[in-house]
């Protein structure tokens, strides 16, 4: 045989192995998926059907490897999703995370694989506004967890894909601010205002990012500034617990130019607003303390920390973590309605 | 005329002060300072020295010499507000060993002692006012360790609740973590406790959860918060030291000595004040100044 039609056999030899050697790899590998992606598709199934908490439950109960292999395996084959089976399949993985259903070493894989899923075709299979309250509800969880590090691609995202929707600038805005908190780099604060300046006057989150930009204001040394953002809320007929903040963080920015008598009247005014809370009397008394007068100071103590606080839920505390997790959990419902409701 | 004013006024505040039984004093920083009162530790450098006098110590106040009185204070009544950090984390041997420290100090205490108990979470409740120790050791086992932790909010209400005393007072603030919930920034507390009579003890048991600059930063508001207040922060690694540390703490109030002296101005704003064992090498602590507090500014 001439050497040149040797090496020709033996390339074709070669070829037809791995020609071989792939077809029997990707009979295997479906073969796999196929397995997971069933059990997977079960799990939608009984999400859809209403069984929602049963269904996160058995989710979680799967290894990390399971979970990637079911969701490259639904992933390759969506093309016949519904809106509603992709928005099943998000939330899904997400109140395993948000409810706390999977341990901390596995959030990243179910939020991941919520993304992906989220993302399909640009994310018009889930839709804008799904993804949009999708992106906020994982931002909220892990801002109001503290997990700063975590939240920031999410954060990113949302500034990224909705730059002027008031929720998702006030939710980045809050991100930014609680950062500057833990770090105390005044360039967050700055990003923080930038951000909150930019959402719209007419947008639902105005008196929020109007409350939160005072504060900030405040923090960046500049109480005048504080006092004429807040103003149209503590004016206004808006929610109430921004009200109330901003009557707080009013009295903060007077008590710090030591216009003490402003001071006290703003906090007068916030405990009016919520008064089984404490915040506003501890923040009066040591405006009276600072003027001297601290017989009053000593009567605003006792008072305050012998009145029935079990009634106050006060807004102060859930200010720093971002939304109240209340607000998660409505809107949560709000989006587990559309995917369960046939 | 100004001058000799003053002085005629500091002359004779000085001779009520040098005869002064500390308790029969007027609380101090009311809307008017007559007589600074400084709660003084004086030691060797690990002991407190005992026997000293008013000759052996030198007071300045704004930098000007005053002519003190001293009273060694180890039979004078004390005050105690235990003010308890029973946020979530102080959950199981923490408690327990918080509640048996408490009762070891108040089975250490005089029949003119009081004591009263400030307990802290996201909320502050005065469970026991200041008076006869007993209450407060039946109030310890009510305490239930749950949510988050306002501690700056705590000791500032701390300082007021003791700012109208006219006796001696240790406010002994245990915490187990850092400050994640209070409204008042760490500035308004350091100005309340320059403003107060009420010697301060910090003991910290560490957060081992948090991470380690976190732990710093809440150290060091506790450190600069007792030390300004001429107290101290004392640390646990481990609950079960708290007992010893609560007891250092009453050893070191008992082993003080109390200085006064009629300031040589009253206007608004900080006084800075040094005090030094002039006949000997000693480490003293004392509070380092004090607020008189000023008037509003109108916008």
């Amino acid at each position: 045989m001439p050497a040149p039609h040797r090496v020709r056999l033996f390339v074709q030899a070669l070829l037809a192995g791995a020609v071989l050697a792939c077809a029997l790899a990707s009979a295997a590998t479906p073969l796999r998926a196929q397995e997971g992606t069933d059990d997977y598709i079960a799990l939608l199934d009984q999400y859809q059907g209403g069984q929602t908490e049963q269904a996160v439950q058995a989710l979680a109960a799967h290894e990390t490897g399971w979970v990637t292999r079911a969701v490259d395996g639904v992933v390759r084959d969506a093309r016949g999703w519904t809106p509603r089976r992709a928005r099943a399949a998000v939330l899904l993985h997400t109140d395993a995370v948000v409810d706390g259903w999977v341990p901390p070493s596995r959030v990243s894989t179910h939020l991941d694989a919520a993304r992906r899923i989220a993302d399909l075709r640009k994310g018009t299979v889930v839709g804008r506004d799904f993804r949009r309250d999708w992106l906020l509800v994982v931002t909220w969880h892990l801002h109001s967890e503290a997990d700063l590090a975590s939240a920031r691609a999410w954060v990113d995202l949302l500034l990224a894909d909705y730059p002027t929707d008031g929720d998702a600038l006030v939710t980045a805005g809050a991100y930014f601010e609680a950062a500057a908190w833990n770090d105390g780099r005044p360039e967050d604060l700055d990003r923080a205002v930038s951000i909150y300046r930019r959402t719209p006057a007419g947008s639902p989150a105005i008196d929020q990012a109007r409350a939160r930009l005072g504060r900030t204001w405040l923090e960046l040394h500049r109480p005048a500034d504080a006092l004429r953002t807040l103003e149209p809320v503590r004016a206004g007929r808006g929610d109430p617990d921004w009200r109330y903040l901003a009557w707080l963080f009013s009295a903060a920015a007077d008590a710090s130019s030591r216009h003490y008598a402003a001071a006290a009247g703003a906090y007068e005014q916030a405990a009016g607003l919520l008064p089984s809370c404490q915040t506003a009397l501890v923040g009066l008394a040591a405006v009276r303390r600072a003027e001297g007068r601290t017989d009053e100071a000593a009567a605003l103590v006792e008072r305050l920390t012998t009145m029935d606080t079990s009634h106050c839920d006060d807004p102060w505390w859930h200010y720093r973590f971002g939304q109240t997790p209340e607000r998660r959990a409505r809107l949560l419902l709000s989006m587990r309605a559309l995917v369960t409701t046939p | 005329m100004k001058a000799r004013l003053a002085r005629t006024l500091c002359a004779l505040l000085y001779c009520q002060a040098a005869s002064w039984p500390a308790a029969a004093q007027q609380a101090l920083f009311h809307s008017a300072v007559s007589v600074v009162r400084l709660d003084v530790l004086a030691t060797d450098g690990r002991r407190p020295l005992t026997g000293l006098t008013a000759a052996d110590f030198e007071v300045r106040d704004n930098g000007e010499l005053q002519a003190v009185g001293a009273l060694f204070a180890e039979h004078e009544p004390l005050d105690i507000l235990f003010t308890f950090d029973r946020s979530a984390s102080t959950r199981g041997d923490t408690i327990g060993h918080l509640r048996d420290s408490a009762r070891a100090i108040l089975a250490a205490l005089g029949d003119d002692d009081r004591a009263g108990l400030l307990v802290f979470n996201h909320t502050v409740r005065l469970t026991v006012p200041l008076g006869p120790a007993a209450a407060v050791a039946d109030a310890l086992d009510g305490i239930e360790p749950d949510g988050a932790t306002a501690l700056f909010d705590a000791a500032s209400v701390a300082l007021n609740l003791t700012a109208a005393s006219t006796r001696r007072t240790l406010i002994l603030l245990f915490t187990d973590g850092t400050d994640t919930l209070s409204w008042l920034p760490p500035g308004t507390m350091l100005d309340e406790a320059h403003a107060s009579d009420a010697v301060v003890y910090a003991v910290a048991m560490r957060d081992r959860t948090a991470a380690r600059d976190v732990v710093d930063t809440g150290e060091s508001q506790m450190r600069r918060l007792s030390e300004s207040t001429g107290g101290r922060l004392l640390r646990a690694d481990d609950p079960a030291e708290l007992r010893q540390r609560f007891l250092d703490v009453l050893g070191e109030m008992r082993a003080r000595y109390v200085l006064s002296y009629a300031p040589p101005s009253t206007a608004p704003g900080w006084h800075a004040v040094t005090v030094r064992v002039k006949s000997r090498s000693a480490r003293v602590s004392a509070r380092d100044g004090y607020i008189v507090p000023g008037s509003d500014v109108q916008p």
